[in-house]
Formats: C-alpha cells, sequence, structure tokens
C-alpha cells in the first residue's frame, strides 16, 4: 500500500482538507488559543513525497474549506460564524467574508453558493454580500447540490434526506430514515444522474436513488461515525470514506454505479472494501481525491496527521483492463 | 368353556378341578351348557355330512351320464368320416371341371371390372356435375360421394390424360373439381361452422386432392380460434360473481370420488346448480375438461387422420401450442379463482383426466413430454396452495408480532422478567397457526400422491416453505434495523412504526427462543402427518432429519442474533441522541460545574436497565445457543450466518454475545460518541469543568463491571482533553473536589434506585 504522510505541529487539530491544481491538498487548522493556519502541500507522484509549500496564518478556525473548480487559487472557507473566500499565491487574501448566524455544517459550491446551519439552508453571493434563507428544517447536517439537475438540491437532516427543487421551491423526494442515527454526509454520484451516496452515525455508507424509497446498498464497514464520503469522479465504483474509528476506507461498490455490468459484477466479491487505511491515531474527519486525478486521495485526522494513498495498482488493472 | 378347546386338554383332571373349584349349581350350569353345546354341534355335523352326501351323489351322476354320451359319440365320428371322404370326391371332381375355364371366367372379372372403372370415369364428369348444381343452393355441402368417385378413377384419369378419349373428360373433371373446391373453400372461411363439419369440409378438400400448406394452417388456426374462444368464455363465466355459499363442498373433504359426484350430479339436475359452485377453481376445470379438452382430442385425432403423415412439423407446433396454452391457462386461473382445499383436490382429478384423455392422441415430440408437462403443472398447483397456506401463516405471524409488542408496552410492570409469559405466548400461537396450516394441508398431500410420482417433492416443497417462511420472517424482522439492506419487499410498515424499546426486542428474542426449542415438535408432527399419509417413511426421515431440523435451527439463531444487534443498534441510537443534545449553548459563559447532566444520570439508567433486560434473557437462554453441531456440510444459511458473523466483528470491535460484552460495547460507544460531540462545541471554563464532572460520573458508573478501569480511564481523559482543546482557557477541577462530586452522586442515584425497587 502506497502511502505518504505528513505531521501537523501538535498545537493544531484539524477537521478540513482540501485538494486544487492536480496535487495540491489544502488543510485548515481549528484552535481556540493559537493562530489558526492554512496549509499547503504538494504531494510529488514521483518521488513519492508530500511536501509544505506554503503555511498561511489565518484568522478564524477553519470548520469547512473548498477549492473552487474553475479558479484553483480561491478557496471557501468556513469559519465559525462566517463564509470567506480567500485567494492564495504567495499570500493568502480575503476577498469576500459574509456572516452567518450560526456555524456552517456544510456548504456546496457550484455556479451558486448553498450553506447550511444547524436549522437554515442559505443561497449565498459573495459579490452582493447577499444571504437568502432558502428553507428551515431541524438538525440539518449537509446540503449538496445535484451534478447533473443544478435545481436541486440534497438536503441530509436528523436521519432524512430531502431532495429540495428550488425552482418551485418544494420538496420534490423525501426518503425517511435513510440512517439509523443522524446524516453526516452526501455526495452525488458524478456520472450517474439520481444516484447518491450517504453516511451517518449508524455507521453505515448508503447507496440511493432518490427516485425510490429502497436503499440500493448498504455498507457497513467501519466500527463508528463516517464522517465524510466522496466518489471518485473518473470511475463511481470507487468512493473514499473518512470515520472516527481513527481510518479511511476506499470502497468498491459496483452494483451502485455507473460502471458496465460484466463478468466481474458476479464475481463473489465484486461489492467490498478495497483499502482500510488505519494508521491514524485520532478520528478522520476529512477525505478527498486529488484534483483532476483519479488514483490517489488524501486524508486528515484530527491530530493533524495528513496522508495521501493511491488506490492498489490491482484495483486499477481491475478498473482500466 | 374355551379350556377344551386347548391342545393339552385333560378331561379327568378337569373334571375333578370343576367338581373342586365349583359349587353345586354353577355345575348344573355348567352341564347344562355342555350339553347345549354339544347338541348344536351334533347339528352341525349333521348339515356338514348332508352336505357333502349331496355333492358326492351329484358326481356320481354327472360321471355316468358322461359315460353312455361317450359312447354314442364315437358312433357319430364315424359316420361323420365317411361324409368328409364323399365331400372331397365331389369336390375334386368338380375341380377337373371347372380348373380349364377358370382362367377365361378371371378375364372376364378382369374385363368387367375395366369396363366398370372407364363408366365410371366417363360418368365421373356428370356425376360431379350433378354433385355442383344438388349443392349449389344448399347450406351446408355434402360432396361425400362425389369426392369418393373422384378419389377411386383420378389416379386413373392422371395417368391417360394425354389419352384423346381421355383428354376431354380429364379436363371438364378438372374443371369441376376447381368449381366444387371453391365452393368448399368458400364455406370453409365461416368460423361459425360445427368442428364436425369444418372437419368434413377439410377431409373433403383433402380427397380433391388439396395438397398445399394452406389447408393445415387453415384447419389449425379454426381449432386454436375455437379452444381460445371456448377458455375465454370460460374466463367470462368464471367470473361471474356468485353465490359463495358452496353445501357440495365440504373443506378437507378427502373423500373425493363422492365430492366428484356431487358436482357432476348438482350439474346434470340443475344447470343453474352450476352457479354454486361458480368462480372456483374447481368448476373451471371441469368445464374444461368436459367442453374443451374433447375438442382438442377431435382437432388432434382429425388432423392426424385426414394429414396423415404430412405436415408433421405443423401438427407437432400446433399439439405443443394448445397444451402450453392450456397450462397456462390452469396456472392463471388458480390465481384469480377460489379454491379450498377439497375442491382443490378436484381440481387434480380432472386435470389428471385431461391428462388421461391427451395422452392416446398426442403426438410424440422430441423435448416435449406431455406427462412431465403435465406434472409441473400439478406442482405448480400444489405448491400454490401451500403457497396460500404460508402467506397465511405470515400475516398471522405479522399479527403476532404485532400482539406481542401491545402487550409488553401496555404491561404496567414491563420488567424484563415479566416478558416470559407474553413470548411464550406468541410462539404458542404461531406454532398452532402452523400446525392448523399443515393439517389443513393433509386430505391435498392425500390425493396429490396420486399425481406426483415423487412424493419426497412433495415433502421437500412442504419442508421448503415452512423454511421460507422462517426465512422471511427474519427478514421481516429485519425492518427493525434501520441499518439493514432489506429488500423493500419485506418491509412491514407496521413492524416500522413500532416504537422499539429493550423490552420488546428481548420479548422478540425471547420468542424466537421459545420457537427454537419448539423444532423438535415441529418436526415430529412434519414427519408424523406424512407417515400417516403413506408417504416413503425412510424418505421423509431423511428429509426432516437432514434438511429440515437443522436448517430450522439456523434460521431462528440467525434470527436472534439478528434482534441482539438490533437491541445494541437501538440502544446506540438512543445514547446517541442524548449526546447530541447533551452540551449546552450556555456552557460556553459559564463559571462552574452546576451538577451531574441530566445526559449523564439517563445513560446509567439505560445502562442499568439494559443490563437488567439482557441478564433476564441471558437466564440459561443462550446456552441452548450451543446445542447445535457443525459437522455436516455447510448449507446456504451457514455460510449467510458466518457473513453475519464477519459484519458483527466488524461493526464492533470483539464484540462476543454475552451480557458483559453488550453492555461493555454500549458503554464504549457512548463514551466515543461523547467525545465526538465535544470536538463540535466550545466551552468556557466552567462548560469545561462540567464536561470534566461528567465524563468522571459515567466513567466511575462504568467502571463498576462493565469495562475495565484503564480502558474507561482512557476514554474519560480523551474526553476531558477534547473539552480542554474547545475551551479558551481550560482549568482543571481539584481531584478532591471531583471525586466528591461524583460520589454524591452516584450514592444519590443509588438510593433513588433502592427506593423504586421497594
Amino acid at each position: 500500500m502506497q502511502e505518504i504522510s505528513y505531521r501537523i505541529s501538535d498545537d493544531y487539530k484539524c477537521r478540513a482538507l482540501t485538494s486544487s491544481n492536480n496535487t495540491e491538498i489544502i488543510v485548515g487548522t481549528q484552535s481556540l488559543n493559537h493562530t489558526n493556519k492554512i496549509i499547503v502541500l504538494n504531494y510529488d507522484d514521483e518521488n513519492l513525497s508530500l511536501d509544505l509549500i506554503s503555511s498561511f496564518d489565518y484568522g478564524h478556525e477553519v470548520w469547512l474549506i473548498s477549492s473552487s473548480l474553475s479558479n484553483p487559487s480561491n478557496l471557501l472557507i468556513a469559519t465559525k460564524d462566517s463564509i470567506e473566500l480567500l485567494e492564495y499565491n504567495s499570500e493568502i487574501i480575503t476577498k469576500d467574508s459574509l456572516s452567518l448566524p450560526s456555524r456552517a455544517t456544510s456548504f456546496s459550491w457550484d455556479e451558486n453558493l448553498y450553506c447550511s446551519t444547524n436549522s437554515q439552508i442559505f443561497s449565498i453571493d459573495l459579490q452582493t454580500q447577499t444571504l437568502t434563507p432558502v428553507l428551515e428544517k431541524p438538525n440539518i447536517s449537509v446540503c449538496r447540490i445535484d451534478p447533473h439537475h443544478k435545481f436541486l438540491l440534497a438536503i441530509g437532516y436528523s436521519d432524512s434526506l430531502s431532495i429540495y427543487d428550488n425552482r418551485d421551491k418544494s420538496n420534490r423526494y423525501t426518503i425517511s430514515p435513510i440512517h439509523g442515527g443522524n446524516v453526516l454526509d452526501l455526495d452525488f454520484n458524478p456520472n450517474n444522474p439520481y444516484h447518491l451516496a450517504s453516511s451517518g452515525k449508524d455507521y453505515a455508507i448508503k447507496f440511493w436513488d432518490i427516485r425510490k424509497q429502497g436503499c440500493l446498498k448498504s455498507i457497513v464497514e467501519h466500527s463508528h461515525y463516517v464522517w465524510q464520503i466522496k466518489y471518485n469522479a473518473f470511475h463511481d465504483q470507487l468512493i473514499v470514506s473518512a470515520s472516527s474509528d481513527n481510518s479511511i476506507g476506499l470502497h468498491r461498490v459496483v452494483s451502485a454505479s455507473s460502471a458496465p455490468v460484466d463478468e466481474s459484477f458476479f464475481e463473489k466479491e465484486s461489492d467490498l472494501m478495497v483499502l482500510k487505511v488505519d494508521s491514524f491515531e485520532d478520528s478522520v474527519y476529512a477525505v478527498t481525491w486529488l484534483s483532476g486525478e483519479a488514483w490517489h486521495f488524501a486524508s486528515v485526522s484530527y491530530d493533524g496527521k495528513v496522508v495521501v494513498t493511491a488506490v492498489p495498482s490491482e484495483e486499477k488493472y481491475k478498473i482500466l483492463l | 368353556m374355551s379350556m377344551i378347546d386347548k391342545n393339552d386338554f385333560d378331561s379327568s383332571s378337569a373334571f375333578h378341578d370343576m367338581i373342586a373349584s365349583h359349587s353345586f349349581e354353577e355345575l348344573m350350569q355348567l352341564q347344562n351348557n355342555l350339553t347345549s353345546e354339544i347338541k348344536a354341534l351334533d347339528g352341525n355335523m349333521q348339515t356338514l355330512v348332508y352336505e357333502n352326501y349331496n355333492k358326492f351323489i351329484s358326481a356320481t351322476d354327472t360321471i355316468r351320464s358322461m359315460k353312455t354320451h361317450v359312447e354314442s359319440m364315437e358312433e357319430e365320428m364315424k359316420r361323420l368320416e365317411t361324409s368328409m371322404v364323399k365331400i372331397q370326391e365331389i369336390a375334386e371332381k368338380v375341380g377337373t371341371h371347372v380348373s380349364p375355364k377358370q382362367k377365361q371366367i378371371r378375364e372376364l372379372i378382369n374385363v368387367y371390372d375395366e369396363l366398370q372403372k372407364i363408366k365410371s370415369i366417363c360418368d365421373l364428369p356428370s356425376v360431379l356435375r350433378n354433385a355442383i348444381d344438388k349443392n349449389k343452393h344448399k347450406l351446408h355441402l355434402d360432396f361425400s360421394s362425389a369426392a369418393k368417385s373422384y378419389s377411386e378413377s383420378i389416379s386413373f384419369l392422371l395417368l391417360h390424360k394425354t389419352d384423346t378419349s381421355y383428354a376431354s373428360i380429364y379436363q371438364e373433371t378438372t374443371e369441376c373439381i376447381d368449381t366444387i373446391k371453391k365452393m368448399i373453400w368458400a364455406k370453409i372461411q365461416d368460423l361459425s361452422l360445427s368442428p364436425e363439419t369444418f372437419t368434413k369440409y377439410c377431409e373433403e378438400l383433402k380427397l380433391f386432392g388439396e395438397d398445399g400448406e394452406k389447408l393445415p394452417m387453415i384447419f389449425c388456426n379454426y381449432f386454436t380460434s375455437l379452444f381460445n374462444e371456448k377458455i375465454d368464455s370460460l374466463y367470462i363465466q368464471s367470473n361471474v360473481e356468485a353465490n359463495p355459499t358452496s353445501e357440495i363442498l365440504v373443506p378437507g373433504n378427502s373423500n373425493l370420488e363422492r365430492v366428484i359426484e356431487d358436482i357432476k350430479k348438482a350439474l346434470e339436475t340443475n344447470p343453474q346448480s352450476s352457479l354454486i359452485i361458480e368462480k372456483s377453481f374447481a368448476w373451471y376445470v371441469l368445464q374444461t375438461h368436459e367442453k374443451v379438452i374433447p375438442i382438442v382430442c377431435f382437432a388432434l385425432k382429425n388432423f392426424a387422420n385426414i394429414f396423415a403423415g404430412t405436415f408433421h412439423n405443423m401438427f407437432l407446433q400446433f399439439s405443443k401450442d394448445i397444451v402450453l396454452k392450456y397450462i397456462s391457462n390452469n396456472k392463471n386461473k388458480i390465481k384469480a379463482l377460489r379454491s379450498d382445499i377439497g375442491q382443490f383436490c378436484c381440481s387434480l382429478h380432472f386435470v389428471n383426466e385431461d391428462l388421461c384423455d391427451l395422452k392416446t392422441i398426442f403426438p410424440v415430440s422430441p423435448g416435449f413430454v406431455l406427462s412431465d408437462r403435465f406434472t409441473e403443472l400439478f406442482e405448480f398447483l400444489v405448491r400454490f396452495q401451500i403457497e396460500k397456506v404460508i402467506e397465511n401463516l405470515q400475516n398471522h405471524s405479522i399479527d403476532i408480532v404485532k400482539d406481542l409488542y401491545e402487550e409488553i408496552t401496555n404491561s404496567s410492570e414491563n420488567l424484563p422478567e415479566k416478558i416470559e409469559i407474553p413470548a411464550q405466548k406468541a410462539s404458542f400461537y404461531l406454532l398452532y397457526y402452523l400446525f392448523v396450516g399443515i393439517i389443513r394441508l393433509e386430505p391435498m398431500l392425500e390425493s396429490c400422491k396420486n399425481f406426483i410420482a415423487s412424493s419426497s417433492m412433495i415433502v421437500s416443497l412442504i419442508v421448503s416453505h415452512i423454511l421460507n417462511f422462517f426465512q422471511i420472517l427474519r427478514k421481516n424482522l429485519m425492518s427493525f434495523s434501520s441499518n439493514s439492506n432489506a429488500n423493500s419487499e419485506y418491509v412491514v410498515k407496521e413492524l416500522l412504526k413500532m416504537e422499539k424499546n429493550g423490552n420488546f426486542l428481548i420479548g422478540m428474542l425471547k420468542f424466537t427462543i421459545y420457537l427454537e426449542e419448539s423444532v423438535p415438535r415441529i418436526i415430529s408432527l412434519l414427519s408424523k402427518t406424512f407417515t400417516e399419509l403413506d408417504y416413503d417413511k425412510a424418505e421423509v426421515a431423511d428429509i426432516m432429519n437432514r434438511i429440515a431440523k437443522s436448517e430450522l435451527l439456523v434460521v431462528l439463531k440467525l434470527c436472534q442474533e439478528d434482534l441482539l444487534l438490533y437491541y445494541i443498534e437501538h440502544y446506540a441510537k438512543y445514547f446517541d441522541e442524548l449526546i447530541t443534545g447533551y452540551c449546552s449553548e450556555k456552557w460556553k459563559f459559564q463559571t462552574e460545574p452546576i451538577d451531574i447532566s441530566p445526559t449523564m444520570c439517563k445513560i446509567v439508567q439505560s445502562l442499568t436497565s439494559a443490563r437488567k433486560e439482557l441478564k433476564a434473557f441471558f437466564r440459561g437462554d443462550m446456552t441452548s445457543q450451543q446445542k447445535l453441531t457443525r459437522k455436516r456440510v455447510k448449507h446456504n444459511v451457514e455460510l449467510e450466518m458466518e457473513r453475519l458473523f464477519a459484519r458483527k466483528t466488524k461493526t464492533i470491535e470483539n464484540l462476543k454475545f454475552d451480557i458483559h460484552s453488550i453492555i461493555g460495547t454500549l458503554a464504549k460507544i457512548t463514551l466515543k460518541g461523547l467525545y465526538e460531540e465535544i470536538r463540535l462545541q466550545e466551552f468556557g471554563t466552567g462548560g469545561a469543568q462540567q464536561v470534566e464532572v461528567d465524563a468522571h460520573f459515567l466513567g466511575a458508573c462504568v467502571s463498576l463491571n462493565i469495562l475495565e478501569e484503564s480502558l474507561v480511564s482512557g476514554y474519560v481523559q480523551e474526553i476531558v482533553n477534547s473539552a480542554a482543546c474547545r475551551c479558551t482557557f481550560f482549568e482543571p477541577l481539584q481531584t478532591t473536589i471531583l471525586e466528591s462530586i461524583v460520589e454524591n452522586k452516584k450514592n444519590q442515584m443509588s438510593t433513588k434506585q433502592n427506593k423504586s425497587f421497594n
């Protein structure tokens, strides 16, 4: 197993990570007693190293972080009470900032920007500094824009899933419950419309067709909450998960993917956990595929250990050949 | 006086015994009895002697008369011999006179025959014309005699059609034949013809030399549409609403002949009475047997006659299509119509009669064996009935679970100890319905033996359905778990709606344990039923012991394990909800800890009650789980069980099914969940200290016999560290203060508990 790691200072805890410019990994820290940092690391596939490129001081705790697809040097950050658009090159500049009534539990950034707090979803326009409430629900943990139908918004609240249609401002589909505990993350399948994966406090990752009530597939491979899941943009049978059982998992789920059904589908182990990285000493809250890349993913644990892991070559060949 | 009949009877000793042991009156009575018995025996002997003497006399008479007749027969024979010699002499004389002219006579006969033939050939056009004229305005055509003349002459005519003398006759004949064919073809298109007339026309056309594919094709189409029409009309009739009270058929009546006779009689005496059993499958099958199958037989027989040997493939296809349609109709109909077991036995009888009727005329077709198709149909019908019983059982089982739920939730004393009775009652009801189902099937099992050759097939069918019932029950119970990959087919809304609690889940566990204990009873009842119905004893025993028993045990065991997992899931979810609301906004600004948080008290109380529930459950019950031996080949369910084990160990590390392990796991889940929640909050010094106090309290309660102290202190430390990280200025409490707060609360709680117990 190819696994490269980098440790951020002991003074910081981390729960936010994103990837940009193909091989750059950006991590935001959380500390109430020190100046927080935004750390940019570069993964070098040839030399198999993970090096610090820059470390910027940042005045707030970083709860969520995401890079822009169109402009890789743009970063969106959620602090405990605001949302900020940053630009980083040799230094980091705050371009826009907007206060939120409470801490953001998630945001989804596409052409539009949506952000969820515990009780509300907002549509945000950073340029005009407007914060428009979209809807209210109790215990909202996550919202995601459907990449195939940008007017649809998937909302995870309590143990349920709701699909909100922004055109007529109504709930299009609701599946309740989808998990045995609170929903923690949702991710739309990048290649298969109407399909999404969810993770929750019941240790499970579940796969859904939002038009149907029944779960397509349920995986229980972690032994604690699954905080984040991310589909591979190129091969959606691969999905990574970050869990507070101090591990991350790489799963192959052919049965709920857009991958063609071939003979391998009927193999006994067509759906399985390909890899479990359990070298962490604390909970892992964030995981992401390296941007524009199919075979590497990065994760960060609460105690600040950043790990870049490669998809095992046997798995790679199984998909490619 | 039975002692007299004994082989070692000794009269003198018997006499002495009697005198010694009986009173005078008794002896007198004995003597009277003996006298009358002797008289009766004498009479019997006389009758026997007389009868035998009579037989002897008549035998002597017979022998005497035979002797006189044999003597006269010899003379007759001699006379016959001389007559025979005379006849022979005369015959020889006639032979010598006639033989020179014999050849001449034969030639003359031949010439006469030829002349007759020529005459009939010459007459043929006029015969045909006459026939045309005669039939021109008739509704029903009759060319049978013309066809006979034509078929007799046509071979000669064809041979000599080029001769000048016959050319014109041939020409005329062909013209007439064309006209006749056209006339018949015009009629044959009419679908309202009766099968007999239609067949007659076909036959005539064949005789008039129609030999293309068109005719057999039309023949097949006609009968196929007739078949469809009949079946469709039966469909419509059977869908007529009818009086549902049937006095004729009593469910479970195994006297098949009598029931069949009753139906037939009712139909004969009063056609309206068919309404009595209308909408039933037996009625439908009887109607098919009496009205449709004869047409099928008629069609098959006539196709073979008319087109003898030619168009064989078309014939095979036609017969196959008809039978397949018949089978599929029966299959569809049984789903749509009423059929209690009594009626169903009649239906099997009629279907079997259909098979007997078709068997004699059905062509041998490669890859299509009629009796095999019928066996499949029988199996389908039988399976359908079994499925109905099992479906019924399924509904009962859901009701039973619902009742169990009601009883446990409504019970004012829902302490775990009181769960035994409702669980036992539930298992009793389930077994009752299962046994009733099996008993209800008995008449069918008895009669289907006659139709389905392999009795082990029936036994396996029943067993597999019962197993399937338990499998589905297990899958239904998956509705309890939000984490199951349950197929929506098995999700039972009523079960989903139930608000599960620990007591109910333990009740369910008890219920499955009682069921497991009843497995030997289920097996013995099944074995007894089949043996009483004269099924092969060895086969029944083999299926019961090798498959039924072990698989039933495995399914029920899996059920129990599932329920235990749901039990853990249930508590984990509850603790999770408690923890999510644990941290207060106020703690950001709190300067010192107030009291142990009510959330912690609730968690501790819940852990205690879970422990109590589990104690009630594990009291000797799980030992029965060890009984299952695993020496034989693995079955599918067993593999599934291993998968379940794999899932279990991964979900919650090192989980074993004992009270200590389950409670320990719940405690770990809670402690871990607590610091995950704390990491999402922000505290003031007092808030962080509040967490510190709460964590130590929870740790102290959990340390008591639940988890190892070192493990607990590790978790507590992590909770406190997490709170410290989320606090701008953390100042830990002094150990003595901390300990006294925790101790105080613990004492308070135990006094409260004791009070509530008292």
